[in-house]
């Protein structure tokens, strides 16, 4: 615990810190304190500040996502996205964007997007559970998800296609697919960190329950859990959580799949720790990958530095003798 | 006096039947060129995207000629074309497809400076049988340059960044760059060192000092362009943008590699510097 602490606070300063212009710590303190020439003043507070924190709560909101979906569905290839609720959220917000020029909607309000988002992903979510209702079946759920990942992923590429020489939307529908924590201000961290604490914060008294469930859920409910309200509250928490990070940062692959992995084959599987483990982690892991996209500025993304970064590690760690 | 008029005629029948009369353009940077020098007769159609204003600054002439249903060779041959225009950066497998075919193909492979699109004016020109036309265009051109250039003579540059809610940036090397170094503007982008179409940096940008910043947009008075910019941070906190010191060029107009550009020189310097247009 201290040690992933360390790390993000690490990632956190470092966040500040660096940057395309190079600042000296000193500078960055004062800029941070109000003092400073105006410049590393708006740099700092109003650029890398809220990057930062919008990346700390969406990196906490999909590692916690990702051990909640992991647990639910009792299957190590779980992830955040596995419902359909970022591929909802991607298509909300490009189904605005490629209406945008028509109706100039999308121009009109910096929250017009992430809500757009938030309502796709909520929609996906919605129809799955509306889907799997009958039975609910962890199986049936799981193929509910797959095929709506396809469905929403069509609608995408259907509205890419349809938009294709307008370039201005294409690049930020790119944004929305790739991810990216890019251009983020205050006004996005309002929208998104309070209610990822939240979420958070709700989702960690349910360690127990989950371990308990991980052994099956007729010994679960044999033990005294209420499997049925532990399912619901997993995946709403979840849900609101990946649609969150989803509205202000794009659809982040891998983050929620592979933190939880590497967390658990380091301290092991009890959910009372790998929850704010994998919060932690998750955090400290985007902001990382996100300060890879600011070193090398030849356009990389984020969802594509997650996964370069972490692929090949998670192999490596895959393939260590034990 | 008849035989002289028949003879006239037979001699200038090979002259007539040479000239091209079902042209094809399949680029809207081809479709600029052709309808500044073709007779309209010889027009066969026009590019799928030639009618569409964002796209193409002869958009309103273009609504008089047939357009293309798309952009591919099937699509080209249907018109039976005897000459079909084509830019480099046309698919190759279009360009293939359509050599296969047999059709007189003429494909334009300079977009990057004036002299590129003078050049391309003769080839088509010659191809048309419009020489004289091409070379009246081109003077023409030439002179509304140097009109240009004499009235920007010795006017301080104005420092301009071109921006969009698009994450890239023109650097040195671009159209855009040519814009500026006809319309008395200084590429602050291009001053930092950035070369073609490089990714918008975010902080450095606050050390750049535009005074001006020169967007597009699909609304002429560039309203849904500034709107975008509004959300973004970096733009949103330059002095530039704080004062509303924006030029907006229609986009067509901003990326036409056809002569049609001098107009947006002339529309970026008397913004830029409207005491040497009074």
């Amino acid at each position: 615990m201290p040690v992933l602490v360390a790390l993000l606070a690490l990632a956190f300063l470092a966040s500040l810190a660096f940057g395309e212009l190079r600042l000296s710590y000193a500078q960055v303190l004062s800029a941070l304190t109000g003092g400073g020439d105006d410049i590393a003043r708006t740099v700092v507070r109003d650029f890398r500040l809220p990057r930062a924190l919008v990346g700390m709560a969406a990196g906490a909101a999909l590692g916690a996502s990702g051990v909640v979906m992991q647990a639910f569905f009792r299957n190590p290839l779980a992830s955040p996205g596995l419902l359909g609720v970022s591929s909802g959220g991607a298509l909300g917000a490009v189904a605005v964007l490629a209406l945008a020029p028509a109706t100039g909607f999308a121009a009109a309000t910096l929250w017009a997007l992430p809500m757009a988002s938030i309502v796709g992903a909520f929609g996906a979510t919605g129809a799955v559970l509306m889907l799997a209702q009958r039975g609910a079946g962890t199986e049936r759920l799981l193929l509910s998800g797959v095929a709506l990942n396809a469905l929403l992923g069509a609608g995408t590429s259907f509205l890419l296609t349809t938009t294709a020489g307008h370039f201005e939307v294409n690049a930020q529908i790119l944004f929305w697919l790739m991810g990216g924590l890019e251009s983020r201000s205050w006004e996005h961290v309002w929208m998104g960190v309070p209610a990822i604490v939240a979420g958070c914060l709700l989702l960690l008294p349910l360690g127990r329950a989950m371990d308990l469930l991980s052994l099956g859920e007729q010994s679960a409910q044999s033990l005294g859990v209420d499997v049925r309200r532990l399912r619901r509250q997993l995946i709403v928490l979840s849900t609101i959580l990946t649609a969150l990070a989803t509205a202000v940062g794009g659809i982040i692959g891998f983050v929620g799949l592979v933190v939880p992995h590497v967390l658990r084959l380091a301290f092991g599987p009890d959910h009372r720790r790998l929850l704010p483990y994998s919060m932690l982690g998750g955090a400290a892991f985007l902001l990382a990958c996100d300060l890879v996209t600011r070193t090398f500025p030849i356009g990389l993304r984020l969802g594509v530095v997650t996964a370069l970064v972490g692929g090949p590690f998670f192999l490596w760690l895959l393939r260590r003798p034990r | 006096m008849r035989r002289w008029l028949a003879f006239l005629l037979l001699a200038a029948l090979p002259l007539l039947a040479a000239r091209p009369q079902r042209v094809v353009s399949q680029a809207v940077g081809t479709d600029e060129l052709l309808l500044a020098l073709a007779d309209p007769g010889q027009i066969a159609a026009l590019s799928h995207i030639g009618r569409d204003a964002r796209f193409s600054v002869a958009a309103a002439e273009a609504q008089r000629f047939p357009a293309l249903k798309d952009s591919d060779a099937e699509s080209v041959l249907r018109f039976r074309p005897d000459l079909v225009l084509a830019a480099s950066f046309t698919r190759p497998e279009t360009l293939a497809l359509l050599r296969r075919a047999g059709v007189r193909l003429v494909v334009l492979d300079r977009f990057d400076s004036l002299e590129d699109v003078y050049a391309s004016l003769r080839i088509v020109g010659r191809e048309l049988g419009q020489e004289a036309r091409a070379e009246a265009l081109i003077a023409q051109c030439r002179g509304r340059v140097q009109n240009l250039a004499d009235r920007l003579q010795g006017a301080r540059p104005v420092r301009v960044l071109t921006a969009g809610a698009y994450p890239f940036t023109a650097g040195s090397g671009t159209t855009f760059q040519d814009l500026c170094d006809h319309a008395g503007a200084l590429n602050v982008a291009a001053e930092a060192g950035l070369k073609g179409h490089a990714p918008t940096p975010s902080e450095k940008l606050l050390t750049w000092n535009a005074e001006v910043l020169v967007i597009s947009g699909d609304r002429p008075d560039g309203s849904d362009t500034r709107a975008r910019l509004a959300e973004i941070p970096h733009y949103r906190v330059l002095p530039a943008f704080k004062a509303g010191r924006f030029v907006a060029i229609p986009g067509a107009l901003m990326s036409s590699v056809s002569h049609r550009r001098i107009e947006a020189y002339e529309r970026l310097a008397r913004a830029l510097h409207p005491e040497r247009f009074r």
